[in-house]
Formats: C-alpha cells, structure tokens, sequence
C-alpha cells in the first residue's frame, strides 16, 4: 500500500469534508484517477459531479497536479503515484 | 482614412508651449500595432531617445486605448500610457480600465501625446474638440479622490472621467501611479513622470460613437466571444464573486505565494489568515469596467484593528505586497493600505516590496530605528506600513526620502551588501509570485521589456495549469524560452493592443485568443487582420521595446533575477527544494533568445527586425555597432 497526500482549495475543500490537507491509503501502483476515485466514494456524488465529465474525463478547468507537475504533462489520469506523493487538485481558476 | 474601430486621431499636447496639435493617426501604424502598448512603444520608440532623462521635458506620456475600446466588444476599456519609466529607465507601460479609456475614444481620439512641462500646475481638460490647459495651483497638494471631485465640479459635468496623480506623483516618487476612480495605472513610476511635467489630472468628456466598419460581422465576433465567456469554467459565478484574491489561496497551495522578501516562501500559509475567505468576509459587492459582463472588482470594508471604515478593492498582487511579503495577516490593514496607496497615488506592489526590503535589512541590523524615524520595522508589524505609505507619498526627509524611489535606488543608497535582499529586476519590483515556483512565469519577469511585470507574459500554463498551448511542468526549465516567447507575444497582441482584459485571454480564449482577435479588430475597424498578422504585432511590440530598452542602455546581464532567487533554495511547501541557478537562468535565456532570433547577447537579429519590418530598429543598432 501506499499513502499519498492529497491537498484542495476553495469549494472543492467544502466538497472534501472541510479538509484543506487529507491523507488517503492507495493500492502498490494506483494513478491519480483512482485517487481521485476513492475521494469520490468518500465524498459522494456531487465531488464526483464536480470533478468529472460523462466522459469519465476532468470537467474543464480542475487541475490536478502530481509533486508541482500538472498531470497533463504526466500521463493524465494515468500517472502513477508512489509512496509519499502530493496530490494537489484545483478548481477552476484564474485572475491575477 | 478608417472605416470604423478607430477614431482616426492623435492628440499632441505640448505643456511647454500650451499648444495642441491634432494629427490623422497612420493607417499604417494601426496596422502593424493595433493600438494600447503597441502605439505607445511605436511613438516612445519614434520620440523620446532611449537616454533622456524620465523626468525632464523631453520625455512623454503616451496615452492609447485601442479599436475596441468603446465599441460593444465585451470588456474592452483598457487604455495603456506608456513612457520612459523613471523606476527602471526602461519602456515604463502600464494599463488602466474602468471608464476613463472609453472616454478618450468618445472624445474623437485614438492617442494622446503630452509633451514637455509645465512650468505651474495645470490640468487638461478635453471635451470632445475642445482642448484647455487649466490652471491647477488649488488642487495641488490635494488627493487622488478630492481632486476628481473638485475638478467635476470645476467643469461642470459629474460624467466627466478622470486620470490624476496624488500627493506621491507631485513629489515624484518613482512608485506613483495615475488613478482613475479607483483603477490605477500603477506600475513603473508613471505618476511621476506625469508630477514632472506639473500635469494634475486629465479630464475627458465625449459624446461620439465609434463606428463600426462591418457591423454584422462584428456582431458575429462579439457573440462569439461572449458565449466563449459563458462556457468559461471560471468567469461565472467564480471570477465575478471572488475575483482575482482567489489566487490567494493558489499559489499558497502551490507554494509559490511569496513571503517576508522571499526568505521564507512556503513556510507559512497566508491562504489562511488572508486568503479568499477572509477577503470575502469583507465584501461588500463587486464593480464592473465599462462593457464588461462579469465585474472582478471586489469592494472590502474594513472591520477592525483600527482601520475601520477603510473601504478599498484590493487584488491579488496587494494581498501579497501589503500582506505576504511584508509577513502581514490582518486582512483589515491591506483594505486600508490599499485605499491609502489609492489616496496618494502609489504603486501597492513596488511599495510594499520596497517596504519589505527595509524590513529585512532592518532585522539584519542593515537599518537601525534612527534610519526608520523610530518605526518598529519588523515582519508583521501592519502599523509600520500605514506609516510608512505616508513617509514615502510625501517624500519625508529620513525613511520617506530613502524608500521613495523603489528597492533598486533604495540599496543604491545604502550600499554594501543592501543589493542582495533587494527584489526587483530591472527597478521593478516584483509580482506576487516567486519565481522559483514557476520557471517560465520567472523567466517572463526577466525578460520582459517593463521588468518584473508578470503582466507581460503571463504563464497560466504553470499558475493556473491550463494545457494551452500544451501542459508543462512547472518545476521544468528545458522549453521555457519558448513558452515564454509565445506567452509574451500573444498577450501583447490579444490584450495589451487592442485593448482587451487580460483576464479573458486566460479564462475564456486562450486556445484561440489570436482568431478571435483579428474577427474583432477586423470587422470593428475594416483592416482585415489575419491571426497571423496578429501574432505578428505581438512580436513586433516585444521587439521594438527590446530595441528601445538597448538604446536605454540595457544588456542581456539585466535579464536576470535578484540574488536570493538564484542562490538560495525555498524550504517548504508546494515548491520545496526549488531555486533557479544561473545555470538554470542561462538555458533558459540561450532558449529564449534562440526562439526570438536574437543573437546570445540579447540583441534581435538583422533578419528578425526586417522580418517584422523594423528597419528603425534595425538602423538603431547599426548605429551603435550591434548588428
């Protein structure tokens, strides 16, 4: 097993039980999808609503980043978590 | 002679000889640089020679909105002036929004040119044909909000919108920003230059429409863009009830939200204490630039600590340089800091770096409490900022005298060491992001031809994490010379020309920005832009300025970033373990320099410059021996 740091801001926190900073126990070999999965079977639906399209792809505009990277330049929600990894998930955003 | 977008005229106003010319504005001109910063790097490059003294007679003030200013195009009243910065030497650019840029446009005016200096204090009074030099020895002294009350009142027209300087521009405070309203043209020191001619305000009425040339086509492109906004994941509701502090609570996440001069960057999360939820406790309801659907301004009413009744709308960038980097969490005293830089007309973001550097020379023992008029300077301490905005704006002999001209003259003063901790580049201080978090957004502050400005070339690819023109590692430095060319010309030509809030281009049309650009300013004006021509203008703008700025006297070592950012390596949070060597700093600009075609001294290339039909520019460096 592993344990991967999962990090939020703004409405997307209120979705994730208030918590700002959270640690979640994942499978040898999980990807950030099925990170992102099990938040959603802990948060319900309406995190899963906010966070994915039909299409199973991220809604437009939630970011998520793997150690700083952003997982569109990784292997999306492919890449591959390892022990120890921040996970940081965004809302759409912007301004500046 | 110009079918529609463009009111087909410049405005001279010589304050030495009281005269005012009215010139046709050259098709050609709006052709290969739209309008805003494009006309104003044009005519500074054109007129003002790269060694005169900012603050003399011989610099000017050049002041341009662009085609789709004043039309229906959704949030498009933007105006630049664009002079010779007396803060970095360099082109000083700045834009503005609210209501003020349409008015020129209305008045019957693409440009408006102030030259020389007047010898007492006077305001410009335009009403559409009508030009008057006004006597202003009664409002001077006075600040940026009474002064546009009383000239209301002295013209007679409460509609009449006004740009004017405080008490920190009459004392040319090389921090002074221009305000109108409550929007600024904040950075670079252009109050100044505007105190240096003894020009108060400017005071615009209009009553023309601005024409359009293919009103059906325009239509088109306006709808477009519109229905791009409302399919944007973030304008609505986020952008328009949270505005742009929200980034507040992004780059604390990232950790690349700057703290204490940078010495601490990550250890301590702001987003907490002065993030978006404590702005939003203090909201009191946004405000909306002319033409503009979403309304990003956020208006905060102070509650406590002694700044009640403070009422200001302060972004991003104030949250970190009247906060973050001064080690401030009282969420209250930026309010009403940011109202008091508004009131004396000075730049929140050079002001509270230039405060934080004292602050950490003072705590280094650099600075003693006799050099700080008795103020207690430590980190955190949001009473030592109040009274320092107040030294600086009235240029108080001791602490006042010494911070008034930005970190750069600042550590000139002080010598030894002092440089070391000062953060700037160029004279600039720099933006609310560090640039060890963000390779490419760093890079843009090093290159771009303002200095730090992060407007310049923003890079919401690493900031925001949108995959445009593809997605890249943040942390990465190989292909950052690149994004930086293509984040810098696009900006210049899609928002800074046209003019156009930056903000859309990132949020709404960043896939698309140059197309959409050339439909509105295309059917708006009648030029049939093409998006390449478009692209075109951004690169031409960015090299022109280089030129200006070689002329000024600046080489490739300017293309760089304060000490600590290169030696020392940030600890904690989002970005630990980050810092850009000079190493890293050399591939970056080896790259960047090879993507523009420019030779590895920094200096554009013979076949660049007659690609971008730049022969002026060309025959500058010739001149000198550069090509």
């Amino acid at each position: 097993m592993i344990t991967v740091e999962i990090t939020t801001i703004m409405d997307l926190k209120a979705l994730m039980g208030e918590k700002k900073d959270q640690t979640i126990v994942l499978p040898e070999g999980a990807a950030v999808g099925d990170a992102l999965n099990q938040l959603c079977n802990t948060y319900g639906p309406v995190l899963n609503k906010r966070l994915f399209a039909n299409s199973g792809a991220l809604n437009p505009g939630i970011a998520v980043f793997v150690n700083g990277c952003v997982i569109d330049a990784l292997a999306g929600l492919e890449s591959s978590l390892k022990n120890g990894d921040r996970v940081l998930i965004f809302p759409p955003v912007g301004g500046g | 002679m110009f079918q529609g977008g463009y009111m087909g005229k410049v405005l001279r106003v010589n304050l030495t000889t009281k005269t005012v010319l009215v010139e046709d504005l050259p098709e050609k001109i709006a052709r290969d640089y739209i309008g805003g910063a494009g006309f104003g790097v044009k005519y500074l490059f054109d007129e003002v020679p790269g060694d005169v003294d900012p603050l003399g007679a011989d610099n000017k003030l050049i002041f341009a909105p662009g085609p789709l200013s004043g039309t229906a195009a959704p949030c498009a009243s933007r105006i630049a002036v664009t002079t010779k910065s007396p803060l970095t030497g360099a082109v000083g650019m700045s834009l503005s929004g609210g209501y003020f840029p349409v008015e020129l446009k209305f008045a019957g005016y693409d440009v408006l040119i102030i030259e020389g200096q007047s010898e007492t204090p006077v305001y410009l009074h335009i009403r559409d044909d009508k030009v008057s030099i006004k006597n202003a020895e009664k409002i001077w002294g006075m600040d940026t909000q009474i002064t546009q009350t009383i000239i209301k009142q002295d013209v007679g027209d409460q509609n009449t919108r006004i740009a004017c300087i405080g008490q920190a521009g009459e004392n040319l405070s090389k921090m002074a920003a221009i305000i109108n309203e409550r929007r600024a043209f904040g950075r670079k020191g252009v109050g100044a230059v505007m105190g240096s001619k003894n020009l108060k305000a400017i005071a615009i009425r209009g009553t023309k429409e601005v024409p359009i040339a293919n009103p059906e086509a325009f239509s088109a492109a306006r709808k477009f863009m519109l229905d791009a906004m409302k399919q944007s994941p973030v304008l609505y509701p986020e952008f328009s009830k949270l505005g742009t502090p929200m980034v507040v609570d992004v780059t604390s996440a990232m950790g690349m939200f700057p703290s204490e001069n940078y010495r601490n960057t990550g250890e301590k999360d702001y987003s907490e204490t002065i993030g978006v939820e404590a702005s939003l406790s203090r909201n009191k309801g946004n405000e909306h630039c002319y033409g503009c659907p979403v309304g990003c301004t956020q208006l905060k009413l102070a509650k406590g600590q002694g700044y009640e009744g403070g009422m200001s709308d302060p972004e991003y960038e104030t949250y970190y340089s009247l906060g973050s980097v001064v080690g401030v969490e009282s969420v209250d005293s930026i309010i009403y800091n940011d109202m008091l830089c508004d009131k004396y007309g000075l730049d929140t973001m050079s002001v509270g770096v230039t405060i934080a550097f004292a602050m950490e020379l003072f705590e280094r023992g650099m600075l003693s409490a006799a050099d700080t008029n008795g103020i207690d300077l430590r980190f955190g301490n949001h009473q030592a900022v109040t009274q320092l905005i107040e030294e600086i704006a009235f240029r108080r002999a001791g602490i006042g005298e010494l911070l008034c001209d930005g970190s750069r003259i600042m550590a000139e003063k002080i010598g030894g060491d002092a440089g070391d901790f000062a953060m700037h580049i160029k004279g600039l201080e720099l933006p609310a992001y560090d640039p060890r978090g963000a390779k490419a957004h760093g890079l843009n502050f090093a290159t771009s031809y303002t200095g730090a400005d992060h407007n310049r070339g923003y890079a919401f690819q690493e900031v925001f994490g949108i995959p445009v023109p593809k997605a890249y590692d943040r942390f990465a430095v190989a292909g950052k010379g690149w994004l930086t060319k293509w984040n810098q010309d696009i900006r210049c030509a899609t928002t800074d020309c046209p003019t156009m809030c930056g903000f859309l281009m990132d949020m709404a049309v960043p896939a698309i920005a140059e197309q959409n650009t050339a439909d509105l300013v295309s059917s708006a004006s009648g030029l049939a832009l093409t998006k390449e021509d478009v692209g075109k203008v951004g690169e031409r703008v960015n090299n022109l300025a280089r030129v200006y700025n070689i002329s000024a006297g600046f080489t490739r070592a300017d293309d760089t970033f304060p000490k600590r950012i290169i030696d020392e390596t940030i600890k904690e949070g989002g970005s630990s373990g980050q810092r850009i060597s000079q190493e890293d700093l050399d591939l970056m600009l080896n790259e960047y320099y090879e993507a523009r075609n420019w030779a590895q001294d920094g200096v554009p290339s013979q076949q660049k410059l007659a690609e971008l039909d730049l022969p002026e520019a060309a025959a500058l460096l010739e001149a000198r021996g550069l090509l």
